[in-house]
Order: structure tokens, then C-alpha cells, then sequence
């Protein structure tokens, strides 16, 4: 429309423009603010309020963003979100679209985070095609992660169970503050110039985002994918992916996860090497019949030749391979069993729990730790002991040294 | 055994071994080598299995050197 060569607009037009300015314009913003209000909708979108000391900004967040958040947001946190402006039309309200939104102080952090995991996996670092694949059968396993703590006793007490005859290389560093990210590169620098592996574990335990932050440092995420032996991380809690994660050859939920992956259970493994067993007999056996076949027809058609005289002593040479042949798997099968069967009892003696049946008890302190010497305790601390079927909290009352 | 000759790598060989024994017809000699590397590996295999200690060591960095510690060495 068009009065006195003014333009006269609608208002959807007005909104229109205005919309695609501010789209144009203000896309991917990082805000820092705090929540003034919150409200979660059925829908699943969550509208909240923005404000500083002066202004206030409405924001939304949608559902499928709303899905995917890693810190729930709740009235009164600071904030660093990431998101595009645009405007609600039917209210004539421009509004902030949240895809992001952190506890401001880690906000940085993400910042750096997402920028990062864009420039790598740009690069290729994550792609599914450079992934090595890990041996299932390795003869041993580096593991590079803190020699104290349970991400160590996990996996060793897992290959101990699973795969006893797989030996362990461990690779001690500090998995947080500043030196850890320095340290668990070199780490997997020296593995690799080591060699004499099939596979690494990069471990550690769930911790705040701080503590898991080396991960995400640059320099460990292009070690892990230039490694030439195959990685498998396991890091921090199922819900934590660090860009060491997506750099890994193979991510584990759990540091127990990450040992079952890395070795075939042996016990299968048996099983597997005896089925090969079978069929290597049974192949042969098939063999030496096509080929007995074929000479007793030629002994047929030309029996009556010299040459049968020849053909029959083939004939015997095969009939005693087939004998040695059968001979050679049975006494191997037999032996195997009995390898097998006395390993089951020695495991089985070795497991705890026997010993603790047989009468024996573990004397643990405090903070758990088993007492081997009086040395360990003193005079009234509290200790733990575990017999079969329970256990009993007691006190120290007099400790004496054995020497042994 | 040389460095190289691992579990994984007696295992690949076993099953190509199989796997010819079972597609084709080799001739009596070919038969009866194949059968005695398959037997051989088969060996390698088990007597790998049956090392039960699970043998655990620390790497450690001394003068530019490395060696290995038996046991759980704090960093």
C-alpha cells in the first residue's frame, strides 16, 4: 500500500523484517546473564528470563534443546548461553533461542570446547573411517592412568578374571591439575615409541568438569588419534563425552567396560581354539578319503599292472597318518581338558571367598585398607572383619609383631 | 618366539590354514604340512592361554632409558 508516497506496512510485515534483521544479524550469540525466571512446558520447551544488573532478555528453550542439556536450569544461576535472536511475532516479543547453556564459569570452557571439537573433527580426527580396530585376542595391554585408585584396580581385577594370560604395561601420570594433560600425551608418545602392545586404556573416574578437562586439551586429543597402537578411552561417567572420547579408537563406558572390550574371555577363546581343533582333523580326514578314493579306482582300472604293488603301499602310508593324525588330536584334547580343569581349581582357591569359608578372616581399617601388620593400626581404632557369612566391627585392643 | 608371532597373529594363520584345508583339495604333502603348521600354531595358542600369571608391570623412565618394574610403581 502506498498513501502520499509514504509505504504503509502491516504489521506481519513489520514483524517480518524486523525478524529477519535480528535473525541476520544477532545469530549465534554468547550471553552471560542470570535466570531470572524459569518455567518448563508440557511441550517440553523452557521459557525463562535473562537479566542483568540493568536489562532483561526473554529467551526460550526448545524441546529437542531442551533434551539434550547438560545442566538444568533453575532460577537464580549464572548463565553463559549460546543462541540466535529472533522475535515471537503473535506477542511482537524478540526473544533469545537457546541451543546452549552453561554455569557461567564453565560457559568459557564450553565455548572453547565446542570451537575445538569443530576444528578437529574438521580436520578428521573423528572419523569413523580412521578408527583402528582392537585386537580381541592382545598378548598386552598398556594402561595409562593413575596408579592409585579404582580405574586401575577395575581393570586389572577384569583381565585377571577374563584374561589372565594377558600381561598389563602400566603408564602411571596424574589424570587432573596442570600438569595431567602434559603428562598423559607423553605417556601415550612413550607407549607408542615403546611398543611391544596391542592395545592402551586411557582411564579415569568420574570427577567434576574441571577435573576431566584435560581430555578435552588439544594436545591429548591429537596424541590419542596419532597413535599407533589402537586406544580405547573410558573417562569420567557414561554421561561425559571428552574430545579424547571422539578421538579414541573405541569409547568404554567404564574402566571395567574398557577391559572386557580390550580381551576375549579365555575360556571362549578355548572353546574357540577347539572348534578350530575339530575342523582342522576333519578337513584333513576329508582329504586323505578324496585322495584313497581316487586310488582305489585307479587300483581298479589297473590292478592287474605292476604298478598296484606301488598304490598299495600308499595306500598303507595313508592308513597310518590317518592313524597318527587321530592319535595326535586325541592326546591333545585330553591334555588341554586336563590344563583346563586344573586351572579352574587353582582359580577357584585363589578366590577369596574360599579362604574366608575355610575360617580365615580380613581384618580391614577404617578406610577399608586390609591389615597385614599390626604396624597398620593402633590401640582402639576401629576395624573391620569379614568372616563367610558376615562381618564384625571391632576395636583394637593389643597388637603384637610377628616376625616371619 | 619372535615379538611378532602373537596370539592374534598364530590365530590369523590357523584360520587360513583351515580355511584352505576346507575349500580345496591340496595334494597328500601339501595336506600334511598344512596339518603340522596348524598343529604347530595351535600350540603357540594354548601354551599362550596357559600363562596365567597375569604378569603386570610399570613403565619407567630412567636416564632417557626405559625399563619395566614388576608390580604397581606410584608415578
Amino acid at each position: 500500500m502506498n498513501i502520499a508516497g509514504h509505504s504503509i506496512l502491516t504489521i506481519t510485515q513489520v514483524a517480518n523484517q524486523v525478524k529477519y534483521t535480528l535473525e541476520k544479524n544477532y545469530a549465534n550469540l554468547w550471553i552471560q546473564g542470570e535466570i531470572a525466571s524459569c518455567k518448563p512446558y508440557p511441550s517440553g520447551h523452557i521459557y525463562l528470563t535473562l537479566k542483568d544488573g540493568q536489562s532483561e532478555l526473554p529467551a526460550v528453550i526448545f524441546s529437542p534443546y531442551a533434551k539434550q542439556l547438560k545442566h538444568k536450569p533453575v532460577t537464580g544461576l549464572k548463565v553463559t548461553v549460546n543462541g540466535d535472536l529472533s522475535l515471537y511475532s503473535p506477542r511482537g516479543q524478540f526473544q533469545l533461542q537457546i541451543r546452549n547453556l552453561y554455569p557461567t564459569g564453565q560457559g568459557e570452557l564450553w565455548l572453547a570446547y565446542e570451537a575445538l571439537k569443530e576444528k578437529l573433527e574438521l580436520e578428521g580426527l573423528f572419523s569413523q573411517e580412521s578408527k583402528k580396530q582392537i585386537p580381541r585376542f592382545p598378548s598386552r595391554i598398556g594402561i595409562i592412568t593413575s596408579s592409585e585408585g579404582a580405574v586401575l584396580r577395575d581393570i586389572i581385577q577384569v583381565l585377571n578374571r577374563r584374561a589372565p594370560h594377558v600381561s598389563c604395561l602400566i603408564y602411571p601420570v596424574s589424570v587432573q591439575g596442570k600438569y595431567a594433560a602434559g603428562e598423559i600425551s607423553e605417556a601415550i608418545k612413550m607407549m607408542n615409541q615403546y611398543g611391544k602392545m596391542d592395545t592402551l586404556i586411557v582411564g579415569r573416574g568420574g570427577g567434576s568438569l574441571e577435573d576431566l578437562w584435560c581430555f578435552n586439551d588439544e594436545q591429548v586429543v591429537r596424541t590419542i588419534f596419532a597413535s599407533h597402537i589402537p586406544v580405547i578411552t573410558a573417562i569420567g561417567h557414561e554421561t561425559d563425552t571428552t574430545l579424547s572420547d571422539y578421538a579414541a579408537d573405541y569409547r568404554a563406558p567404564t574402566p571395567s567396560a574398557a577391559a572386557e572390550i580390550a580381551a576375549e574371555d579365555r575360556q571362549e577363546t578355548i572353546q574357540y581354539l577347539d572348534n578350530i581343533s575339530e575342523r582342522l582333523y576333519s578337513a584333513s580326514k576329508q582329504i586323505i578319503f578324496v585322495h584313497k578314493e581316487k586310488i582305489e579306482s585307479f587300483h581298479k582300472r589297473h590292478g592287474f599292472f605292476k604298478p598296484h604293488l606301488v598304490l598299495e603301499q600308499w595306500d598303507e602310508k595313508l592308513n597310518v597318518f590317518n592313524y597318527r593324525l587321530k592319535q595326535s588330536i586325541q592326546s591333545t584334547f585330553i591334555s588341554q581338558k586336563r590344563k583346563v580343569d586344573s586351572l579352574q581349581d587353582k582359580i577357584l582357591l585363589l578366590n577369596p571367598k574360599t579362604q574366608l569359608k575355610r575360617g580365615f578372616a580380613i581384618v580391614t581399617d577404617s578406610k577399608n585398607n586390609i591389615i597385614f601388620s599390626p604396624h597398620q593400626v593402633k590401640v582402639n581404632d576401629d576395624v573391620t572383619v569379614q568372616v563367610a557369612r558376615g562381618i564384625l566391627k571391632t576395636k583394637v585392643i593389643k597388637g603384637k609383631i610377628h616376625n616371619v | 618366539m619372535s615379538e611378532k608371532q602373537t596370539f592374534e597373529k598364530s590365530l590369523t594363520d590357523l584360520q587360513a590354514i583351515i580355511e584352505e584345508l576346507e575349500s580345496e583339495t591340496p595334494s597328500l604333502d601339501k595336506m600334511v604340512h598344512l596339518f603340522e603348521e596348524g598343529m604347530k600354531l595351535m600350540k603357540i595358542c594354548r601354551t599362550k592361554l596357559d600363562e596365567v600369571e597375569n604378569r603386570i608391570s610399570t613403565l619407567v623412565k630412567e636416564n632417557d632409558e626405559f625399563s619395566e618394574k614388576p608390580g604397581i610403581k606410584q608415578s
